[in-house]
């Protein structure tokens, strides 16, 4: 510290209530400090004017998401039939599917399928697709805009929103207590 | 006094005002017990959902601008009032100018604050943070501190001290800036007694209201305690303060740069980059003027460091003034754009603050309280002890708050950041990352109640000490050699501005108008700001009322709606945010602090269903969530008629409204809840809640992100 300048002479003639204040100079490392962050301000700020860009003045610089995502968003989930199918036999898939399914899908269509914001998932009427478990896994991944059905993509992995949508397919024919009324068209399997 | 005795001085007598002294203090130490308990109530109500009762008035999102206004105004604003009259009198050697003014001061102060704990919890607000009081209780909190200010600068004049010391300086400084602050902040129109509509929208609100926060905590809760800190500290300890050079450069550079920093609040954020520039390069200066304080303080207990093993107040003092330095050492490191971008909106920042009040203010006050009591109820404190537990108690309740705040926040905004090798979220799920710092709110709750427990001491320990004394409380007398106020030729610089009142006064007050006008001014214009081909539309007027419900129960202090430029929020909340998509909004809502999920683009997120399941009980639709229940917004009629008032008013202010919604506002919000409601009933609501609240805010929440570019 700067003990050495520290003199500790009292300014003369001045008491304020019983308080008086030494003469000494302000500590040399704080002026070091208050130099120091000065110097960074000029530097930061002929950093951010110098470089003139008018878009960096004026309004919001535009961050584009990186080339990955957009490109992942316009692609839709490319699979076979039969390979979802498969699922349907595999009890680790089921019941991963199951356990996704619990945590991202039972707030609306209830924790049996039985529906409750959304609609239903054991009756044969669908809304949207003919209930196949590949167009299941594609409205799972891209969702239905202005419904609510969320698209998943990058919320849930490939792999798991696979195994929901064979979980899905494995809820239909199934008897929940309360389920939501039938929605959309009939289809027999 | 004439020119022909500027050298002489006479004895004169002063009978201090110490009863207005002991007003105010009591006052502190009253309201202090209500703040600290009310924020460990909230603290838990964080961490325990079920505290929020289901009950309007006393969920978090009402009762959190409660415990803050308390802290601040009630707690925080008594103490310094009872410093300024009890410092004042005895460093300018005189009576306060008006016993009159000082009552009107104190009981207009505390009736202040009785309304504010009525109707803030009423949900009656204006929706800013630390300036939530409606506008007549504004124009009493103006007129009160005109009163104080008047009393004060005529004690001033009549001073028999010809000199000003440094508390002196920062007392004018924090009168005249506090005026400026509120008043500006607080300008609103009326639509009712009740509600109205401030004139700055979007960014001019966000820069106003960011300039009168960061300067509360400046002008409130800094400059008067480091007044504060120059009187009691070397009082305290008996030592002469360590560097009157070092009080000139730490005071003129502080208030000069201090102003400047607010746009810090808002870093990273749709405001104008050159505005977020400033804000960063001033905050950074700020470090070495505000550990000028901090060393000053320090350094002048040379030679007394002894008086911390056995006095408690000189421990209060200390911790205080380490703490204040610890405070604005993060502040400046938190605003580096990049520590912003992780600090911003977590529980940091609450952490961050809770340095400065709890630790600062809060210590400071108690030192000022051991000390005055005992002073001015003639007696010695009751007991040291007592006084040394409650400030461990107290040290280590700061402590455990503290770092479990930095913690959940640094922890939460990672996991917010944090993406997989495929580009996506980690942890996509909000709820996930509240989750994890559940435990964390306990441990942040059990500082609190650490902290209350100190001060629960405290309360013990000063009752204890009036019971001490004796009935009879006179003013102090005393005799003094008053000196002349005549300028002297003989002096220079700064101690001669010392002794010129107002002319200290009206430099004070250039110091802090030329960063706001700098910074505000240009906004005032906000056209420059909006590109015309990115304007957006207006809320529909039952969303304008589902608005004024979201202000009211509180949303704002949980919920932001600003999606900052950054990867993992575009990706997490959508596109970023702009200045246009908020430029009809009175107040901002860009918030500062997600304990929920960000809202910008929530719309059409949900179905209606969700959303009103979701008021209703959100456990039923996100099992883990933490939000308070809402089921009155269910049986609470909407007031239709109102918004008549309240669209023709907005579009005087500059909304655009057309001729059928500025006739018939009500009536179309009536059309658009019944659609509301229709499609609700079908999704398998029994009851029919068009008339009511819920559905209002359902639109609301269903048009944010929606209004696209017009």
């Amino acid at each position: 510290m700067s003990k050495d300048t520290a003199k500790d002479e009292p300014v003369l003639g001045y008491e304020y209530d019983g308080i008086t204040e030494y003469d000494n100079p302000c500590p040399a490392w704080l002026m070091y400090i208050f130099y120091s962050t000065i110097f960074f301000a000029v530097f930061y700020l002929g950093y951010h004017f110098g470089s003139i860009k008018s878009e960096k003045l004026q309004g919001t610089a535009a961050v584009t998401p990186p080339a990955t995502t957009i490109q992942a968003e316009e692609k839709p989930l490319e699979m076979s039939e039969a390979q979802v199918t498969a699922l349907l036999t595999d009890p680790v898939a089921l019941a991963k599917g199951k356990e996704v399914y619990a945590s991202k899908c039972s707030s609306c269509h209830g924790g049996a399928g039985e529906g409750l914001i959304g609609p239903n998932l054991v009756d044969n009427y669908w809304l949207h697709g003919s209930g196949k478990t590949s167009e299941i896994a594609n409205i799972i991944i891209s969702g239905i805009p202005n419904t609510g059905m969320a698209a998943w993509r990058g919320r849930i992995s490939e792999e798991n929103i696979l195994q929901v949508a064979a979980y899905v397919k494995f809820l239909k024919g199934t008897k929940p207590e309360n389920p939501r009324d039938p929605e959309g068209k009939l289809i027999e399997e | 006094m004439s020119a022909s005795n500027a050298n002489t001085s006479k004895l004169i007598q002063v009978e201090y005002d110490d009863e207005i002294v002991r007003m105010f203090t009591m006052a502190t130490i009253i309201w202090a017990a209500i703040a600290f308990l009310i924020g460990v109530f909230v603290a838990f109500q964080i961490a325990v959902w079920q505290l929020n009762f289901n009950t309007g008035w006393l969920t978090y999102g009402r009762l959190r601008p409660v415990h803050t206004n308390a802290n601040i105004f009630a707690f925080a604003g008594n103490a310094i009032f009872a410093g300024i009259y009890h410092s004042s009198q005895r460093l300018l050697k005189t009576r306060m100018f008006s016993d009159f003014l000082g009552r009107v001061h104190f009981w207009g102060w505390q009736f202040i604050i009785v309304l504010a704990a009525i109707t803030i919890p009423l949900g009656l607000t204006q929706g800013k943070e630390y300036a939530e009081l409606e506008w007549p209780i504004d124009i009493l909190v103006a007129f009160v501190w005109v009163v104080f200010a008047i009393n004060f600068f005529g004690t001033l004049l009549k001073r028999n001290e010809k000199h000003m010391y440094v508390s002196i300086w920062f007392y004018i400084a924090t009168i005249i800036t506090v005026a400026v602050l509120y008043i500006i902040n607080a300008i609103s129109l009326p639509v009712s007694f009740s509600k109205s509509y401030i004139v700055f929208a979007g960014i001019q609100d966000a820069l106003v209201q960011w300039w009168y926060g960061h300067n509360a905590v400046a002008f409130f809760l800094t400059t008067p305690f480091l007044g504060l800190m120059y009187y009691y500290l070397p009082k305290a300890v008996n030592r002469p303060i360590f560097s009157y050079k070092l009080s000139i450069l730490h005071f003129w550079s502080l208030i000069f740069i201090y102003i400047w920093a607010g746009p810090h609040h808002l870093l990273n954020t749709a405001l104008p980059p050159w505005l977020q520039t400033l804000g960063v390069i001033f905050s950074v200066m700020l470090w070495a003027p505000s550990w000028g304080g901090m060393v000053n303080g320090l350094l002048t207990l040379r030679g007394a460091w002894h008086l911390l093993r056995t006095e408690p107040i000189v421990k209060f003092l200390v911790a205080a003034v380490t703490f204040y330095g610890m405070g604005t050492f993060e502040g400046p490191l938190l605003s580096v754009r990049s520590v912003n971008a992780i600090g911003h909106y977590t529980d940091w920042i609450v952490g961050h603050v809770h340095v400065g009040t709890l630790g600062w203010n809060g210590f400071l006050s108690f030192a000022m309280i051991y000390y005055i009591i005992p002073k001015l109820w003639k007696t010695e404190l009751y007991s040291k002890k007592l006084a040394n537990i409650h400030f461990w108690l107290g040290l280590l309740g700061i402590l455990l708050y503290y770092i479990s705040m930095l913690v959940a926040g640094i922890t939460q905004s990672l996991m917010w950041r944090a993406l997989d090798n495929n580009g996506n979220l980690v942890y996509p799920e909000f709820i996930e990352t509240v989750i994890r710092i559940i435990p964390l709110f306990y441990f942040r709750a059990i500082g609190g109640v650490l902290f209350l427990g100190g001060f629960l001491l405290l309360l013990y320990n000063i009752y204890k000490t009036m019971k001490l004394s004796s009935h009879d409380l006179k003013n102090e007398t005393v005799q003094i050699n008053a000196t002349p106020q005549t300028v002297s030729l003989s002096e220079h610089g700064h101690r001669r501005l010392e002794g010129m009142a107002a002319t200290f006064t009206v430099l004070a007050l250039i110091a802090i108008l030329v960063g706001s006008i700098i910074e505000i001014a240009p906004t005032l214009s906000i056209q420059k700001y909006i590109k015309p081909e990115k304007k957006v539309a207006s809320f529909t007027p039952l969303e304008l009322e589902g608005r004024d419900i979201y202000i009211k129960e509180g949303c704002h202090n949980c919920h932001s709606q600003m999606i900052r430029p950054m990867h993992s929020e575009i990706l997490r909340y959508g596109k970023a945010s702009t200045i246009e998509e908020s430029m009809y909004d009175r107040p901002f809502q860009w918030g500062s602090k997600r304990t929920g999920p960000d809202l910008a683009r929530l719309g059409k997120k949900y179905p209606d269903l969700w959303h009103y399941m979701h008021m209703i009980n959100p456990r039923s639709v996100i099992k883990e969530s933490i939000m308070p229940a809402y089921p009155w917004l269910a049986k609470k009629r909407t007031n239709f008629f109102g918004l008549r008032k309240k669209i023709s008013l907005l579009n005087n202010m500059g909304v655009p409204y057309s001729e059928k919604e500025l006739a018939d506002a009500d009536i179309m919000a009536e059309i658009q809840a019944n659609e509301i409601a229709e499609s609700l009933k079908k999704q398998g609501v029994k009851e029919n809640v068009a008339d009511k609240e819920i559905v209002a805010l359902i639109a609301y929440l269903q048009a944010l992100g929606q209004k696209g570019v017009q």
